[in-house]
């Protein structure tokens, strides 16, 4: 009995031993230098391989990536004080709104992309719809569609806009009742010829639509064929292109990436948390990503050395790679000031 | 061979739909992917990072629940106390809130500012984004397996041995661990298994307090989303089956203490 009781102390001590040891191995190794990172998740293409570069250029740094809708991850910034180093938004209006001036003194424009209509063989009447029709198909009563939730991310948003948008562009004034007001608790109210959108905390979706915090959930959901149409980005469809993913193109007006539509854009605008009293106004613009290094970020050598890589001819190129539409040399908003002097090459100041 | 009455027969029917219902979802998981993309994933060094940090927090974590968990359940199990049994419930709190909840309480206190995290913070113990936060995620959800197998362990020794013990001069301390320990080990082992087992498997705790590093059903959840169906499911066969593993090779070994039961 002793002699088991020994072998047992012994094991547990041994334990214990590797544990410290490999603890502090670990910790040893993360000290070399990590940058965190709170990204936009339709760009897990392009920042995974913009890390895995700077990694084999840096060896021993750690680049730490949180994907989720920009909404929610500028909201953990403000409401919760997470310090990250690095943030990169769907929307750079989303940074001027919130993040300027009190947690960032600046804001480069970096990339533009457009939404799509994402499908696979097993979606509904696929083989029929097209940019002209895809809202008739939608309406079908077997049809579902997902969506990114409009309080989380900006692809949300933008794509209860859009639809908005399709009933001027079809000259159709159904569209959106018929589609996301009959479906879900979103409102509009015209005033003039702007039209509010009014978004609730929960979106309270009927059967037919699919609601996931992030773009990039809705990928998988499409896959698995628990839904038949979901409104993303291009290079998301594009990314799982491999896994049988098709997309269709929107019109030109519809598709939020050509600044000639401008003000037409501009008469739509969305109320986020309407029902609360930390209602967020946003309104309609193209598509175009901003990127910025926090004023409190926990490693900003390092960070700005990431962002010097991922705004050069090398960065460009992972950008193109991955289906973001670079915007080269990227531009700093209006209001950008202290803009490291490292990335001067690579920006075009305000 | 024992004869089939209909109500064995009818038990059995009904329970082989539950048997069947956890078992058709896995092996069709496991079947699902081919042998060369489990083979590829074997050898990324994040994935087996990932494994290595969620399998070792889990001991940690299990081990530390055994070192404070058994006195505890020695005291529930011997002694009678006033709030003995808002002590009880306590326990078993962490098993009835959402994971979610059980990572937001955490946050709030083991953060670089809180009540706890800022002292523990001067002595060199971040949570935040740190294996220990992993660890603690761990523990707070599975402690109570531990408590409550080893305190029916311990409800299950006769304590008249204990008195006969004391008795022939053995004292408190060398009587719990040559009667009553032993009596109750196999009890404790099977609780441990299950906190270690159920520490592997959070989630919910783990992402709000330790995103990073990236434990293995975090890495599953963000190659899912990142990457699509495909991409997790290697991933998830291969914790799936290193689990199953190692349960039962711990299962086989306490086969042998069954000499120790009562009966």
């Amino acid at each position: 009995m002793d002699k088991k009781l020994i072998i047992l102390v012994i094991v547990i001590i041994a334990i214990i031993g590797i544990g410290v040891y490999g603890y502090s191995v670990y910790s040893a190794d993360s000290q070399k230098g990590t940058v965190s990172i709170y990204a936009a998740s339709s760009l897990s293409g392009q920042m995974n391989a913009t890390a895995a570069q700077f990694e084999k250029e840096h060896p021993n740094v750690k680049v730490n990536i949180k994907y989720g809708g920009s909404s929610d991850l500028i909201n953990q910034i403000t409401s919760l004080n997470q310090s990250v180093d690095i943030m990169a938004s769907a929307d750079y209006g989303l940074i001027d709104k919130n993040l300027m001036p009190n947690y960032t003194s600046f804001n480069l424009k970096f990339g533009q992309n457009q939404l799509v209509i994402a499908y696979t063989n097993k979606s509904k009447n696929s083989s029929e719809i097209d940019s002209t029709n895809w809202y008739q198909i939608f309406s079908q009563s077997n049809v579902t569609f997902g969506l990114a939730d409009p309080n989380s991310a900006p692809a949300g948003y933008r794509g209860v806009m859009m639809m908005e948008l399709a009933n001027t562009f079809y000259n159709n004034s159904t569209i959106f009742n018929n589609l996301i007001v009959n479906n879900s608790a979103i409102t509009a109210t015209q005033n003039g010829a702007n039209t509010t959108i009014n978004s609730p905390t929960n979106f309270n979706p009927t059967s037919k639509i699919v609601i996931r915090p992030a773009v990039g959930d809705l990928m998988p959901v499409l896959e698995s064929g628990a839904v038949d149409y979901v409104i993303v980005y291009k290079s998301d469809a594009e990314q799982q292109a491999s896994s049988g993913v098709k997309f269709i193109t929107l019109p030109a007006e519809l598709s939020l990436n050509n600044t000639t539509y401008e003000p037409s854009y501009s008469k739509i605008s969305i109320n986020q948390f309407s029902d609360t009293n930390k209602t967020k106004n946003i309104k309609l613009t193209p598509i175009v990503y901003g990127i910025t290094l926090m004023n409190n970020a926990p490693d900003k050598t390092l960070a700005t050395e990431f962002l010097q890589l991922m705004l050069s001819p090398t960065g460009v190129q992972i950008t193109k790679n991955n289906f973001i539409d670079p915007i080269t040399p990227a531009l700093a908003t209006a209001n950008s000031t202290n803009i490291p002097s490292a990335l001067n090459p690579y920006i075009t100041l305000p | 061979m024992r004869k089939l009455d209909y109500t064995t027969i009818f038990f059995a029917l009904m329970g082989s739909f539950l048997v069947l219902f956890i078992l058709i979802p896995i092996v069709n998981l496991m079947l699902s992917s081919d042998l060369n993309s489990i083979i590829a994933n074997l050898k990324d060094s994040q994935v087996i990072s990932s494994i290595f940090i969620s399998v070792y927090s889990a001991l940690a974590a299990t081990l530390i629940a055994v070192l404070f968990g058994v006195p505890l359940a020695y005291i529930l199990a011997r002694h009678d106390f006033f709030g003995k049994g808002f002590v009880e419930s306590i326990i078993d709190i962490p098993i009835v809130i959402p994971h979610t909840v059980s990572g937001i309480a955490l946050l709030l206190v083991f953060t670089s500012g809180g009540i706890l995290g800022a002292p523990l913070g001067k002595l060199g113990l971040v949570f935040t984004n740190a294996i220990p936060g992993i660890i603690i995620a761990m523990l707070f959800v599975s402690s109570s397996f531990v408590v409550n197998s080893a305190r029916e362990g311990f409800e299950s020794v006769d304590p008249r041995m204990e008195k006969v013990a004391r008795t022939l001069g053995s004292g408190t301390m060398r009587t719990f661990f040559l009667i009553s320990l032993p009596l109750a080990l196999r009890s404790i082992v099977v609780g441990s298994i299950l906190c270690w087992a159920r520490a592997i498997s959070e989630f919910g705790a783990i992402i709000i307090l330790a995103y990073y590093p990236l434990a293995a059903s975090t890495l599953i959840y963000t190659r899912f989303v990142q990457f699509g169906l495909s991409n997790s499911t290697p991933v998830a066969i291969i914790l799936i089956s290193i689990c199953l593993t190692l349960f039962i090779i711990v299962r086989i070994i306490i086969k042998g203490w069954r000499s120790y039961d009562k009966t």
